[in-house]
């Protein structure tokens, strides 16, 4: 295992815990959401609702609080085994100001878009 | 130019019909990801922030126009594209599909090429000096010494499985362009008093989290021995390199704890067992692998060109791109052509197809179908006939390739970052183009003079950030973008590790602050120096004091 890849996983974990402190909700639990990419090409996918996966974080399925964020994650494994999605991971998500879901973090918000110095790839092309 | 044996045929011809097997099997749900990972990796190919990547090897950065045009192929048919230039003289595609990358991998087969050795923990593909075969200051062709070492180390089964990652560099002239010292294992080519040629063998280099400049284990090698006493090295630190943290793994670490005296007594045992067995290069090898480096049917020139040097009058533009572009050839009359891959503004690295397909056909008509990657992620023409200068200028200015910025403050070194590297803290190439736009007056960085910028996203060093004169490295203070900034690195045959110069600056504020070093510098200096130069005098002090009384 490559040091890029071990430490992706453990990014992704370290993501889980730094959400309880930054991004609460009114009740001061998190919002999270599901991210993976998806097998076939890679592309940054998260969970919908009725267990779809989507393209646009604003279309995810979010919860509030560690637990409900363990159980949506958890709840992953039959996509997994199913080769749809690699490497699925929790993140912290707030709502924007136009009410859509966005990441906390700088990192999730440039693989929510794409490169912010290639507007003409990702995601954010497409809109 | 190194053409496949049957025997390289067979070998990359049978990885991707092994590979493809393999996607066809983890895509069907035969294979897990934690089984097929190492098998991705082993093939070039990671999962990044938005998609797969695909690193493809360049061994010892040397390209043919052949080549050139289907890396361009690949981009356009399997990517987005472009590709980008990195600074272990590779090629990486940031988007390609996993079902396509079998693909992707026959077509490199096509132009013998591959992305073996570009991840895990093998040796690395070997880089060298960009200018081999060409640079007047060379003592050897450093792609010999090379392309040995690749042939010996690609699947080498013993050395499959090290602790961790293992890169050699090597360096055919006492002008290191090659960073050896910053390399696991550092390769200088060296000419005894008696006129011997042989090796000066560094090891223990690294950036990373814990930088460390190699140190000289063999002062002068002589070249039979190369292999044997590689193999001693290895043979050392897959015993004794430490696999219980992937951090402290390097052998760098390992130098660094039992102390070179005596790391270098146990490869000297281990050498003398092995010296003279069959691990060594059989006779006549070296002349036959050297037989494809051969020199290009060069034409007698005068050594210098008067047309080029009426040119140079004539036209300011011109004399400004050949002053910062060439570097003198070892063949009269012929000159060492850099194009940079850093316009103003641009992302560093990057090459669109149309682009990269443009380089090679230049190559073809200017360079003896030769093209170079460098590590500082611009790409070179080796070969060029000083009188053809000007018509190669005006091609490359019209591509919007003739940026004349080589070893300027905007010929800057930048890691994918953020915006693209899973592992990142914070964005590198926005940074470099900000630093690209404040500096686009060609003129003042001119008059800054050389000034060697490199940027890291993260503590991996991806950017080199030791090794700037500048160096900005990206860190995370609590989910915002922060850099530190280091000064006096020097990747050179000088070669030295940046000091940081104190706190950190948030995203807003590293242009200003770099600018603010450089207007110190250009206070400080004294005639003909560079900013290193007056670093070294100097200290950091001076620096430091006029950067946070600004802030």
């Amino acid at each position: 295992m490559s040091e890029a890849e071990s430490k992706s996983s453990k990014r992704a974990s370290d993501e889980g815990v730094l959400a309880l402190s930054t991004a609460r909700g009114a009740r001061g639990a998190a919002m999270k959401a599901v991210t993976a990419n998806r097998l076939v090409d890679g592309l940054v996918v998260y969970l919908g609702a009725e267990g779809r996966w989507v393209e646009d974080i604003a279309d995810a399925f979010s919860v509030v609080g560690k637990e409900a964020g363990a159980a949506l994650l958890a709840g992953t494994e039959p996509d997994v085994e199913a080769c749809r999605i690699v490497g699925p991971y929790l993140i912290d998500v707030v709502a924007g100001p136009d009410g859509k879901l966005r990441g906390t973090s700088e990192r999730e918000r440039i693989r929510a878009l794409g490169p912010t110095v290639r507007l003409d790839l990702g995601k954010q092309a497409e809109v | 130019m190194y053409r496949y044996d049957e025997f390289d045929h067979t070998i990359v011809a049978e990885r991707v019909a092994q590979f493809r097997d393999q996607v066809g099997r983890r895509l069907s749900g035969e294979m897990t990801e934690d089984e097929f990972r190492p098998l991705r990796l082993m093939n070039g190919l990671y999962l990044q922030l938005h998609a797969y990547m695909l690193r493809v090897a360049v061994p010892y950065g040397t390209l043919s126009s052949r080549q050139m045009r289907q890396l361009a192929h690949i981009a356009r048919r399997y990517d987005k594209g472009y590709g980008h230039f990195t600074t272990r003289q590779n090629i990486q595609y940031n988007w390609p599909a996993l079902k396509d990358v079998p693909d992707i991998l026959m077509d490199l087969a096509d132009v013998e090429m591959h992305a073996l050795q570009t991840s895990g923990n093998c040796i690395r593909n070997v880089t060298a000096d960009q200018y081999a075969g060409a640079a007047a200051d060379e003592i050897e062709d450093p792609r010999i010494c090379a392309e040995v070492i690749r042939q010996w180390s690609s699947l080498h089964p013993e050395f499959s499985f090290l602790p961790r990652k293992f890169k050699v560099a090597v360096t055919g002239a006492p002008a290191d362009r090659a960073a050896i010292a910053v390399h696991d294992i550092g390769i200088r080519i060296v000419r005894a008093d008696d006129g011997e040629i042989g090796y000066e063998v560094l090891v223990g280099g690294g950036q990373g989290r814990t930088p460390m400049i190699g140190k000289t284990i063999r002062a002068f090698l002589p070249k039979p021995y190369l292999l044997s006493y590689m193999e001693a090295i290895l043979r050392v630190y897959n015993e004794y390199g430490r696999r219980d943290n992937m951090f402290k793994a390097r052998i760098k670490i390992l130098v660094h704890e039992v102390g070179i005296e005596e790391f270098r007594r146990r490869v000297e045992e281990e050498w003398e067992a092995i010296r003279g067995t069959p691990v060594e290069l059989p006779e006549g090898e070296m002349q036959r692998i050297a037989g494809y480096f051969a020199p290009p049917p060069f034409a007698p020139l005068p050594f210098v060109s008067a047309e080029f040097e009426r040119q140079k009058q004539a036209d300011p533009a011109f004399a400004l791109w050949a002053r910062a572009s060439l570097h003198p050839h070892k063949q009269p009359g012929y000159a060492i052509v850099n194009i940079s891959l850093k316009p103003i503004g641009g992302v560093p690295g990057d090459a669109s197809a149309e682009e990269i397909d443009a380089v090679a056909d230049l190559a073809q008509r200017y360079s003896f179908d030769e093209v170079r990657v460098t590590h500082e992620q611009n790409l070179t023409l080796p070969h060029v006939r000083q009188d053809a200068l000007y018509a190669l200028w005006r091609e490359l200015d019209t591509l919007g390739l003739g940026t004349p910025n080589i070893n300027t403050v905007t010929d800057i070194i930048a890691c994918p970052g953020l915006d693209y590297c899973n592992l990142a803290n914070a964005r590198s190439i926005t940074i470099a183009q900000g630093i690209s736009e404040r500096f686009a007056d060609i003129g003042r960085a001119h008059d800054v003079g050389e000034l060697k910028i490199k940027i890291s996203g993260c503590i991996n060093a991806c950017g080199h950030h030791h090794v700037g004169h500048i160096g900005i490295l990206g860190v995370d203070k609590k989910g915002e973008e922060f850099y530190q900034l280091t000064l006096g690195g020097d990747a050179t045959e000088t070669a030295a590790l940046g000091q940081l110069v104190g706190p950190a600056f948030p995203y807003d504020g590293v242009v200003d602050a770099v600018e603010n070093l450089v207007e110190t510098y250009l206070d400080l200096r004294q005639q003909g120096e560079r900013f290193l130069d007056t670093y070294r005098r100097v200290g950091l002090e001076p620096f430091k004091e006029k950067l946070y009384v600004a802030h």
